[in-house]
């Protein structure tokens, strides 16, 4: 009755299914064991940052010259307690964040970021240190507005659902030359 | 052929129905994953290094596009005429009321991604993206990795 093919095809089947299962217990029991030690409470970050302001020619697609900033900024941070046995990397980031010319729009950019692969080192802390990438506005020029700084982080597991957070900052920046 | 058919119809009927309620299950299970998701394309695997060691080759992803896009989101975009999907995190993100634009960068790569967007485009608009990952299953990708590299593999692993 049962040919070669619907056997491979059901051992597929149950194997399928028993590895989703497992992947899915891993993942729920790893988000409880980081929600049970608070780890998503724990993570604070202190930031500040000075900008420089430089107009530059037009690079590929733009027409006109823009603004560019670049940033200095200080951060401390600690992430240790986002580590478990599940966490693959932890990406964080720091962000700039402002207004638009209208109110409902609103700019965000990472001009640090770096990648942490264990406990080992997970207490961030830099002054005065160089940010990554330096960004430009979609507008020729960022109009002296001033942005909010915040830290971000966000979990890869090895198997599972992406965990992620915005710790907000007291920090600002004044984007004017 | 037909006459080996005749024989017993019956069974071999039985046959095909199996076969046919495999493959509708599959496109069913596919299709229902697509709306559940909103993303025309809900599972992608990494065919390149370039988010390691975030992500790796083989690995597959599940996609979600229901929610607005955030920095720091690891989004599947595709770009104008070219037919691969790719697999990048936002590195700045310009929204409002009515649009997303969104430049990406891979976590491995030294610079950002617009040197692999269409010609004159400077950002990737909402409508590219397919979605952002929300999980991650290792390894279980690595059959079509393994079916593109080595083309002999094709007729191992789908026989017939």
């Amino acid at each position: 009755m049962f040919s070669t093919y619907q056997r491979a095809q059901g051992y597929l089947g149950h194997w399928t299914t028993v590895g989703l299962v497992l992947a899915l217990t891993i993942s729920i029991a790893s988000i409880a064991q980081l929600y049970a030690n608070h780890a998503f409470e724990i993570v604070t970050a202190q930031m500040a940052a000075t900008a420089s302001i430089s107009l530059k020619r037009p690079i590929s697609a733009m027409k006109k010259s823009h603004e560019h900033a670049k940033l200095r900024f200080d951060l401390d941070a600690d992430i240790t307690p986002l580590f478990n046995w599940n966490t693959k990397q932890v990406f964080v980031y720091a962000v700039a964040s402002y207004p638009g010319k209208r109110d409902d729009i609103e700019n965000n950019v990472v001009f640090w970021d770096k990648i942490v692969k264990s406990a080992d080192e997970a207490v961030i802390s830099l002054k005065n240190a160089r940010g990554k990438y330096e960004f430009c506005d979609l507008h020729p020029s960022f109009e002296n507005r001033s942005a909010q700084l915040s830290f971000g982080w966000s979990i890869q597991p090895y198997t599972g659902f992406l965990l992620w957070d915005n710790v907000a900052t007291t920090g600002t920046v004044q984007l004017s030359s | 052929m037909i006459g080996d058919f005749m024989q017993n119809p019956r069974y071999n009927l039985q046959q095909i129905q199996t076969v046919c309620m495999a493959v509708a299950s599959a496109y069913m299970f596919w299709k229902g994953l697509s709306v559940i998701t909103n993303s025309p394309s809900p599972l992608v695997v990494v065919l390149s290094g370039s988010m390691e060691p975030a992500m790796h080759r083989g690995d597959v992803l599940l996609l979600w596009n229901r929610s607005k896009l955030k920095i720091g989101d690891i989004v599947v975009y595709q770009i104008k005429d070219k037919a691969i999907p790719i697999v990048h995190r936002v590195l700045r993100l310009h929204k409002s009321a009515t649009k997303e634009l969104v430049l990406t960068k891979g976590d491995n790569n030294p610079i950002d991604d617009l040197g692999l967007y269409a010609r004159g485009q400077r950002y990737i608009e909402r409508s590219h993206i397919d979605g952002a990952v929300c999980a991650i299953l290792p390894f279980v990708g690595y059959v079509t990795i393994l079916i593109s590299d080595y083309p002999w593999m094709r007729t191992v692993l789908l026989p017939g």
